[in-house]
Formats: structure tokens, C-alpha cells, sequence
């Protein structure tokens, strides 16, 4: 995500997604916000979802700003279901998920775009995490590594 | 004795929500939700308790910065409603009051109780940051609110608390949140008042809300009470309407 936000406030961004879509009580309060608000619908954007979650980077504007113009970069990145594009498949999959009614965690994760530069959602259930029993589904976002500094990334082209 | 003790508790709850405020501004963040959906999820509950076919007047007990009349005016745009706000924290009036001036049936004022009598009352997440005060003071604070908002009530109110984990969860001790079964407080409103009471549970964090009722009204509040499917409605506002601007 380089090209949007500081390498550093991914890590935090992708622990709150893990936090609010979380086993036990965090993943039933979603099921409720869906059921109540439709808050993943094709009616609304990524950023108007996330941002009415509070799930953005902390304390950095600039940030902030970057995290929702990735979410809508999407829009131009393929997915694993044919024919639809990152952003409308990210939607699709929470909002298909919450609204199956079962409170199963969702993970998320990010991949190297160079390698598959698709959104991707895994619905099968997998203990993801070494440390843990908990089974998730899980949503891996592409990710691009860049240089932050022009000068450098100019100097690496040449 | 035991008033002036309160009197302690209503300065630290003044000191807590006026600092963050000033940290994070008019916002969930500022009343201590994580965002706005989540504290409108629990006005969804409250409101179970009104009748929005007939006008009523509404006092909402510890009302912050006054996210609710927002939540109102969306959702139940169409409704007569004379909404007083009341909250310990002059700060979190002082910011509500031009916030909200559009909205000419709303007014807020600054004090531990409402000053009318109304038709309905609620109090969103007010019993649950204790702070440093032990649970008997803290319990005391509730009744006494609970005796205040059944005083002024002529329909009923409606409370919500943060429920009780296992004794064995690492969350019950060290805390400084307020955690109590339904059967409670429940059972309180029922001997003290003479109330009915239902309780609204499983819509999303541990936590549950009471709708306190005089006896034998308004059965129909039990089926609301169980969630009765409405209409879906329009989102609340992303992060609050200040944040987007970058005030928070």
C-alpha cells in the first residue's frame, strides 16, 4: 500500500480489521450493524463502510485520506470471482458473509500484487493463525511495495 | 453522606467525558464508541421503548454531544419529538448546543437529572466507565439515576449496561468498566417502581438494554423487544460529521 499510506500504519490497519471482524463478540456485533444499517451493500462505497466503522489509520490524516483512495483503487484491481472488480467483490464477500447469519471471524491479511494482484476471499474455514484454534474465513488485499521518496524510486528506474 | 459522595462521582464523570472531548472531539470516539454505527446500534434498542406514531417529549440522560438527535432526524424524520439532553459535562453541552441549533426541537442543558418530567427517558452507555470509584458508590450512582429517570418518566425508559463475563474471563477483573447480570437492575425497576421490564440482549457486544415500563402497559413493547424486523434505514454519518473535516 506504499503508494496510499506510510508501510508503518499497515500493520495497525489490517490488527483493527482483525479486531472488528474478530471471533466472538466482535464478529456478532457485525452480523448486527449489517443486519441493522446494510453497511456492505452495493448502494454504498468502501470508504463510506470503513469510514462509518472507524476503521482507518489513527492520528494521521494524510493516512487516512490514503487508506480510503487504496479501498477505491480496488475498483481497478481484478478478484477471484470473474467479472468483478477488488472493490465490489470486497463488498460482496463481507456483505454475503455477515448476512449468512453465522458468526464465523474473518481474517484479513494482504498478498504481493506482483505475484496476484486480486482481491481474494477465502470461504473455506482454516486455523489461520499458528498461535490459535480459531478457524476463519479470510480476505487477502493485493499489496505494491514502492518507494516513498520520488528521488530514490526515480534513481532506482534509471 | 451518600449525596456528597455522588457528588464525587459526577465530577470524575465530568473530568472523563470532558477530556475526551477535548481529545477526540464531537464524535463516538468522544463518548467512548468506537464508531458511529456502533452507538446507533444501541439507539436502535433504546428507541424500541417510543412511540413514534404519536408526538412525545424524550429527555435523554447523559446525552454527550447529542449524537442521538442526529440518529432522530435521520431515522425518524417524520416524528414529533421535544428532545431535552442533559449531561454532567458542560463541555459536551457547550459543543451540542450549536451543533444541534438547526433542529429546533432540540435543546440541551447542563445537570445530573432532568429538570421535567417527559413521556420517555433513555441513557446510552452512562453506567458503564466507572472509573476509579468502587462498585457500591457506583451502584449507588445507578440507582439513584434509575429513581430519577422512573420520577420523570410518565411511559417508561429505557437503560443499557455492559453485561457480566465469567468470573474466570480476564475481562470481569481490573477494569474499570461497570458489569452487571440483566436480572439486576431488572429486578430492581420491578420491586422499586412496580414496573414491567423486558430486556433486549444479542445484538452484538456483551451488553444488554432494559425498556422499564409502568406495569401492565404496553404489551406490544415485548414483541419489540424481540426484534421486530423494520425497515432497513440510511446509514449514519461516516465518523461523525467532524471528523471527515479533520477536527477530531
Amino acid at each position: 500500500m506504499g503508494r496510499y499510506l506510510a508501510d508503518i500504519y499497515v500493520g495497525g490497519l489490517l490488527d483493527q480489521l482483525n479486531l472488528r471482524f474478530g471471533p466472538n463478540e466482535a464478529i456478532t456485533e457485525m452480523l448486527a450493524l449489517q443486519k441493522e444499517f446494510d453497511i456492505f451493500s452495493d448502494k454504498h462505497s468502501l470508504e463510506h463502510s470503513f469510514g462509518l466503522l472507524n476503521v482507518a489509520p489513527v492520528g494521521s490524516w494524510a493516512n487516512r485520506r490514503g487508506w480510503y483512495r487504496y479501498l477505491d483503487s480496488l475498483r481497478q484491481r481484478p478478484s477471484d470471482r470473474a467479472g468483478q472488480n477488488g472493490h465490489d467483490r470486497l463488498i460482496s464477500a463481507l456483505k454475503e458473509h455477515l448476512e449468512a447469519g453465522q458468526p464465523i471471524p474473518i481474517h484479513f491479511s494482504c498478498h504481493g500484487s506482483q505475484k496476484d494482484e486480486r482481491v481474494r476471499f477465502v470461504r473455506r474455514l482454516k486455523q489461520t493463525l499458528v498461535y490459535s484454534t480459531q478457524e476463519f474465513v479470510t480476505i487477502s488485499l493485493p499489496v505494491t511495495a514502492i518507494e516513498r521518496d520520488r528521488r530514490k524510486r526515480r534513481a532506482g528506474r534509471t | 453522606m451518600v449525596d456528597r459522595m455522588l457528588t464525587t462521582v459526577y465530577a470524575g464523570i465530568d473530568c472523563y467525558y470532558t477530556e475526551r472531548l477535548q481529545r477526540y472531539g464531537s464524535t463516538p470516539r468522544g463518548v467512548d464508541w468506537t464508531c458511529s454505527a456502533s452507538q446507533e446500534l444501541r439507539f436502535v434498542q433504546l428507541m424500541k421503548l417510543c412511540d413514534f406514531e404519536v408526538p412525545f417529549s424524550l429527555n435523554d440522560v447523559g446525552c454527550g454531544y447529542g449524537a442521538l438527535v442526529g440518529y432522530l432526524a435521520r431515522r425518524h424524520a417524520r416524528a414529533e419529538i421535544d428532545y431535552l439532553g442533559i449531561d454532567l459535562a458542560a463541555a459536551m453541552v457547550r459543543r451540542a448546543r450549536p451543533m444541534w441549533r438547526t433542529h429546533g426541537w432540540a435543546t440541551f442543558i447542563t445537570g445530573n437529572a432532568a429538570p421535567r418530567p417527559a413521556d420517555y427517558s433513555v441513557a446510552s452507555g452512562i453506567f458503564n466507565v466507572k472509573l476509579d470509584q468502587s462498585r457500591r458508590l457506583w451502584e449507588r450512582f445507578v440507582a439513584v439515576t434509575l429513581d430519577n429517570m422512573h420520577a420523570t418518566s410518565r411511559k417508561g425508559f429505557a437503560v443499557n449496561f455492559m453485561l457480566a463475563q465469567l468470573p474466570s474471563s480476564h475481562h470481569a477483573r481490573g477494569t474499570n468498566l461497570y458489569r452487571c447480570l440483566p436480572e439486576k437492575w431488572g429486578r430492581h425497576c420491578e420491586r422499586e417502581f412496580g414496573s414491567s421490564v423486558a430486556i433486549i440482549d444479542g445484538y452484538g457486544q456483551a451488553e444488554f438494554t432494559l425498556l422499564v415500563l409502568p406495569k401492565g402497559m404496553q404489551p406490544w413493547i415485548y414483541e419489540r423487544a424481540r426484534g421486530r424486523d423494520g425497515p432497513r434505514i440510511p446509514l449514519p454519518p461516516t465518523c461523525g460529521p467532524n471528523l471527515r473535516h479533520g477536527r477530531a
